[in-house]
């Protein structure tokens, strides 16, 4: 049996959890299976994953808003969609989508739940608790990382296991001359770019002929030019668009910051590893700690310490050798996260939990 | 297509049991089983069950021996004969597995090419739902190049929790010992010895039912029997001698620590309840094995476990029962410690109390077993010191007096009291005398400080009692236990000191009642309650419940026991009689007084230790509920097995169908008693005007009784709205719907001319006699309904997943219409109400009870307690 059914909130955004579904499906369609990707509700301004997918993609409902409608409409027609066809795997991204199924027959199916963010996330909203109730019965658990699915396993959820991410580029290795420091991401508080900001500011003047860039856009984006101005270095921070490739940006950067306060696996870190950038993050979650293995590839600060992030920004930036040596490391450690490996996991998950 | 595991379960005269077992392993995430269940020769049902789950579930195959062999070895040794799949896991008949169990073991053992892959035991307790991850610090997850990275992992002794390969048993010729218990210890021993790589997992795999208080409690947890002492040395012995035949003397001294740690330790406590003559046989038993033993092995031991051993050895049982409650309260000292000044070493060494002579011949001088200069009793503070202060009395004016060991050497203390104490802070100080003789403080209370409990008790639930002894500057305060006591309780007006039980038994102070501080002071009150439980028990209380609100049995029940009287925490608003406060004189006059309570909710505050309780069960689920439920739900088990259970005395239930299935859902273990339905019988008393004025139905409506217990429904809130819209809908021009729903619903207003919320009328009766016909999903209400013969239409999207989450326990369409469409259920619903409906078959009519209502209980009762006529 050979069909996949991805289920998640919604396939259309521009987001991370959705990236990963669809280079899932053009991945597992390319080696042959038939490959369903389903969303439940719209959403306002769909992003085309691929030009040419192998996959098959629906959204349920008509209506954007994950209203009862909404949610009625969505749960009839998931029950239609689940009942066509021959039954195969279904993989629902986030815990809704589960609570969903659990509503219509789906008698055959194997179940897989996927958790995209880390442990800590989980426990501290009230994911957890909802998990424990929805993912009870499945097939399989999937979590980020093998500590997070330690975690989840002390604390209550059966059969879960740990599954990565795969990484979505393998973009060129990175000169290692670029003299940026880069930002990419949402600028959301929980994202943490003002720390970044802080930071630069306590070490900009020893390093003159190094700029920040901030990549992306989000609720702090005017913030953010705020606070570069209220420290006045407007003039050595850059803002930029987020962009759909992130390639060229990598190759114009020298070391990649990451200054978030929660995370999970996070994807841009893993890019920039793979580019072959030297990481400074913060500790905040299992997916970074599995990533950045501290004085190997990489930094780890404690989160929401402007005054160490800025401690790691400058000796990283006075040091080349260290750059290009953790730069190598890096790249060399997601080897593991590339789309091919990732795959050949979910080719065995999904052998086994049909056994 | 060969199975990918063989699961051997084994059973012998359990089919209460076997099917919760046979359910945890159909439900697998790994499909590909055989499930090979091995039938050790049972006389009970136990065929038939296996055989038609059989007829459903090709993946079971069954294995009948002719004869019972009396043991756990024979099937599963029949089993891994018979398997087929490379892999082989382990399941017994009261136990169940974990749902991801067979595919999580195999994924890593096949992952690691291990011959045999362990997770860890979730022990559960039936009574309480407590669950203890047992032995979890051996499962630090790991692939073991053999046993040797992990020595210790042969504390994890039990044969359920792993997975085997097939080949690697039968190769080694790993086999259970026939004839013992204990029979998964050699076999684990040799197949963690003997295999090349292990992988440990930290997932729970096996869920293992611990049964405390049932006496049908599993063979292997009765360690006080001899033939389990015997037994467990016999399979001591086995390893023994397979370590020689097989080469494994580089595991001889880990299997001996663990033995001194787990065996040793397990059949050496209980020697502190049992009496000298039994106790002397056990250590006759445990001896001559443990001579044997390398003292060394001792070397790595808890202090306290050393010094037993050696007392063991020389048949000393005071010295020995003295270590062991040290080593129960791990970290209280009562080891006697010799004190005078030529016992201590030139290094500073103390060594315990014990006879001296001959020791030689245990292979090490006394002094080696005896020293515990590591316990650092010289060194401490005194205030660091845990002395194990003993109560050897107690008496109902709280009068306490006890002994401990002296472990400062110090001799009388400057003064001493015995305190209460709520965490760290003292609340309440009693004044006591201390002597000292042979090395032993003997203290007590002076004289009872009943009369000295201070107003700050009473605003304090709990605390505990513990014994301040100060030296100087330093003060000692540790808790008083109470190990040696007769009397369970002492208590006076407002307060008693209780017994808890449990690894850490202490003593524990309570006030008894939630009302009764503020009356502490006045007198004629404070001694209605302790005056009335020193007289005899004489009486009948109804307690209706929790005090609020009257059921419809306990009316019917009141009935006829005229004398009987009610107690109320709260006094509902239609009194049946009159009645007395709780916190009234009166009403802990009775409470103290009773010799039968009846409850049908809730257990009132103050009533008397030997007050015989009487629960009434009206409901009778129509679902597997509780430990019957097939996919009995470990996390929810606390919330569905209240403690109170336990001091329930008889529990009366209206049919014999109904008090196998509730006391086996609920762990119920006293007497039960086949009353009849006292609510059947109440409501065929009722008219159906009476009822309908009581409730306020307007008009001369039809009314159509809906009960949605809302059961596997996803979404229950909405649900219920939406579906209460639709009855309205489709019904309500032609008649009221009285909703009772197990989780209340708001009624919009819209609909309220129509429907009427009865949820929380206490007197169930009343709701039946007011209803033409009955609509629910899995109501108890369905058997009220068939007895008052009304049509009842069972009616549910969710009937399949009902079934299968919680199962029915009742076949639905000998009851009535079944459907799972609304158009259906309307139909149905007029055409009943016009005089056409399906009458439920005569088994269920059984099932749901006899006629005869209240007398056999009454007439119970009134033998319990014959002056009850005369209470007044």
């Amino acid at each position: 049996m050979s069909r996949v059914v991805f289920l998640a909130n919604n396939v259309e955004e521009l987001g991370g959890a959705q990236r990963v579904v669809h280079v899932l499906a053009q991945g597992l369609a390319q080696r042959g299976y038939e490959v369903d990707v389903v969303g439940m509700v719209p959403h306002a301004s769909p992003h085309q994953y691929f030009k040419e997918p192998l996959y098959r993609q629906r959204t349920l409902a008509s209506a954007v808003s994950p209203r009862r409608e909404a949610r009625a409409e969505a749960e009839r027609a998931l029950r239609q969609f689940m009942g066509s066809g021959d039954a195969g795997v279904v993989v629902t991204a986030q815990v809704w989508a589960m609570e969903h199924l659990l509503e219509v027959p789906h008698d055959g199916w194997r179940v897989i739940g996927q958790y995209h963010s880390s442990y800590e996330a989980a426990a501290t909203g009230r994911d957890l608790a909802r998990l424990l109730k929805a993912y009870r019965d499945v097939d399989a658990v999937l979590a980020l990382t093998p500590e997070d699915a330690q975690r989840f396993r002390d604390h209550g959820v059966h059969g879960v296991e740990a599954m990565p991410n795969p990484l979505a580029l393998w973009p060129e290795q990175s000169a290692g001359t670029a003299r940026a420091i880069t930002y990419l991401g949402r600028l959301a508080p929980e994202k943490g770019p003002r720390f970044l900001v802080d930071a630069w500011s306590r070490i900009e003047s020893s390093h003159p002929s190094w700029i920040l860039r901030m990549v992306g856009d989000g609720p702090q984006a005017q913030a953010m030019r705020d606070v570069a101005l209220g420290f006045g270095i407007e003039h050595r921070v850059t803002f930029e668009a987020p962009v759909i490739d992130i390639a060229p940006v990598l190759a114009s950067t020298g070391i990649l910051a990451m200054p978030s306060l929660v995370e999970g696996l996070p994807l841009s870190l893993a890019e920039g590893m793979a580019a072959g950038l030297p990481v400074i993050a913060t500790d905040c979650s299992a997916g970074v700690r599995m990533l950045v293995e501290p004085n190997v590839n990489g930094v780890l600060v404690r989160r929401g310490d402007a005054a160490a992030l800025a401690l790691a920004l400058d000796s990283m930036i006075d040091d080349s050798v260290r750059r290009i040596r953790f730069g190598q490391a890096a790249r060399q450690s997601v080897e593991k996260y590339r789309i091919e490996s990732v795959l050949d996991l979910w080719e065995k998950l999904l052998v086994d939990v049909r056994r | 297509m060969t199975p990918d595991v063989s699961i051997v379960l084994i059973a012998f005269n359990d089919a209460k049991r076997l099917p919760r077992a046979l359910h945890s392993l159909r439900d697998q995430t790994l499909a590909n089983i055989e499930i090979i269940v091995v039938d050790d020769g049972s006389t009970d049902d136990t065929a038939a069950i296996v055989e038609a789950q059989a007829e459903d579930d090709a993946r079971i195959r069954f294995i009948r021996l002719s004869e019972n062999s009396g043991g756990c070895s024979r099937p599963r040794n029949t089993g891994i004969d018979a398997a087929r799949a490379p892999w082989v896991m382990f399941c017994d008949s009261d136990d169940a597995m974990e749902r991801h169990a067979a595919k999580t073991l195999l994924l890593a053992v096949e992952a690691a090419n291990a011959d045999v892959a362990c997770g860890v035991v979730d022990r559960v307790n039936m009574t309480t739902g407590d669950i203890n991850r047992w032995r979890e610090e051996l499962h630090e997850p790991a692939v073991l190049a053999g046993l040797d990275d992990r020595p210790e992992l042969l504390g994890d002794t039990v044969s359920v929790n792993k997975i085997y390969r097939r080949e690697f048993l039968n190769a080694a010729g790993i086999r259970f010992p026939e004839g013992i218990l204990y029979e998964d210890q050699r076999f684990t021993f040799e197949a963690l010895a003997l295999a090349e790589r292990i992988v440990v997992l930290s997932d729970s795999v096996y869920q293992w039912s611990v049964d405390s208080v049932s006496e049908e409690a599993s063979i292997t947890q009765r360690r006080y029997e001899l033939r389990n002492v015997r037994d467990r040395i016999t399979v001591n012995r086995l390893i023994d001698e397979s370590i020689i035949t097989r080469g494994l003397g580089r595991f001889q001294d880990a299997k001996n620590r663990k033995f001194i740690r787990h065996d040793l330790y397990l059949h050496l406590i209980p020697l502190l309840e049992l009496d000298d003559d039994s106790a002397n046989a056990v250590i006759a038993e445990l001896a001559p094995y443990c001579a044997t033993v390398d003292p060394l092995a001792a070397l790595s031991v808890r202090p306290a476990l050393r010094v037993a051993l050696f007392h063991l050895l020389k048949g000393d049982l005071e010295h020995l029962r003295s270590a062991l409650r040290a080593l129960r309260w791990a970290a209280s000292i009562d080891v006697p410690v010799n004190a005078s000044a030529d016992s201590v070493g030139s290094s500073g060494e103390i060594w315990a109390c014990g006879h001296e002579d001959g020791a030689g011949e245990l292979g090490q001088d006394a002094r080696w077993w005896l020293d515990v200069t590591e316990l650092r009793v010289r060194q401490a503070p005194i205030s660091l010191l845990r002395p194990c202060h003993r109560v050897a009395s107690i008496d109902e004016g709280l009068l306490l007096a006890g002994t401990s060991i002296d472990v400062t050497g110090l001799g009388e203390p400057d003064s001493a009291a015995l305190v209460l104490m709520t965490g760290d802070r003292v609340i309440f100080r009693a004044p006591a005398l201390v002597r000292t003789q042979e090395r032993r403080w003997h203290w007590s209370t002076k004289g009872p400080w009943a009369s000295a409990v201070p107003d700050a008790v009473s605003s304090a639930q709990r605390g505990a009692v513990a014994l301040e002894l100060t030296f100087g500057n330093e003060i000692s305060r540790q808790p008083v236990r109470m190990p040696d006591v007769p009397v369970s309780e002492g208590r006076i007006e407002g307060v008693s000191l209780q017994l808890t039980e449990g690894e850490f038994s202490s003593i524990e102070w309570s006030r008894t009642s939630g009302r009764s501080a503020n009356r502490l002071r006045r007198g004629t009150r404070r001694v209605a309650a302790a005056v009335a439980r020193r007289l005899p028990a004489q009486g009948v209380v109804l307690w209706s419940l929790d005090g609020r609100s009257v059921g419809d049995s306990m009316l019917e029940l009141a009935r006829s026991l005229p004398d009987a009287q009610w107690v109320w925490e709260r006094r509902p608003e239609l009194l049946p009689s009159a009645g007395a406060d709780v916190t009234s004189r009166q009403g802990r006059w009775l409470l103290g007084r009773a010799r039968v309570v009846v409850i049908d909710a809730g257990i009132p505050d103050g009533i008397r230790s030997d007050a015989m309780v009487v629960r009434i069960q009206s409901d009778v689920p129509v679902v597997r509920v509780g430990r019957d439920a097939p996919d009995w739900d470990l996390l929810s088990v606390k919330q569905q097995m209240p403690a109170e259970i336990h001091r329930w005395d008889v529990m009366a239930v209206p049919s014999e169908d109904a008090s196998e299935r509730v006391a086996d859902a609920i762990g119920f273990s006293g007497t039960r008693l086949v009353t009849g339905s006292l609510r059947g019988e109440r409501a065929a008393r009722i008219t159906r005007e009476e009822a309908r004025e009581y409730l306020g139905v307007q008009g001369d409506r039809a009314v159509v009784l809906w009960a949605p217990t809302a059961l596997a429904s996803v979404d229950p809130d909405d649900e219920l709205q939406r579906d209460l819209g639709l009855l309205v809908d489709n019904l309500g021009d032609d008649a009221v719907i009285l909703v009772r729903a197990r989780r209340r619903l708001r009624i919009p207003a819209t609909l309220r001319t129509s429907a009427l919320d009865v949820s929380l009328i206490a007197d169930a009766a009343m709701v039946l006699a007011a209803s033409d016909v009955l609509i629910t999903d899995a109501s108890p209400l369905i058997f009220d309904a068939v007895r008052l013969g009304k049509p009842v239409i069972a009616w549910s999207r969710y009937f399949s997943r009902i079934d299968r989450e919680s199962g029915f326990a009742i076949d639905l369409n000998e009851v009535g219409t079944v459907t799972d469409e609304l158009p259906a259920a309307v139909a149905a619903v007029r055409s009943a109400l016009a005089g056409v409906a399906l009458d439920p078959s005569p088994a269920v009519r059984e099932r749901a009870g006899l006629a005869g209502g209240a007398e056999p209980l009454t007439a119970f009762i009134l033998a319990a307690a014959p002056s009850a006529k005369g209470s007044r």
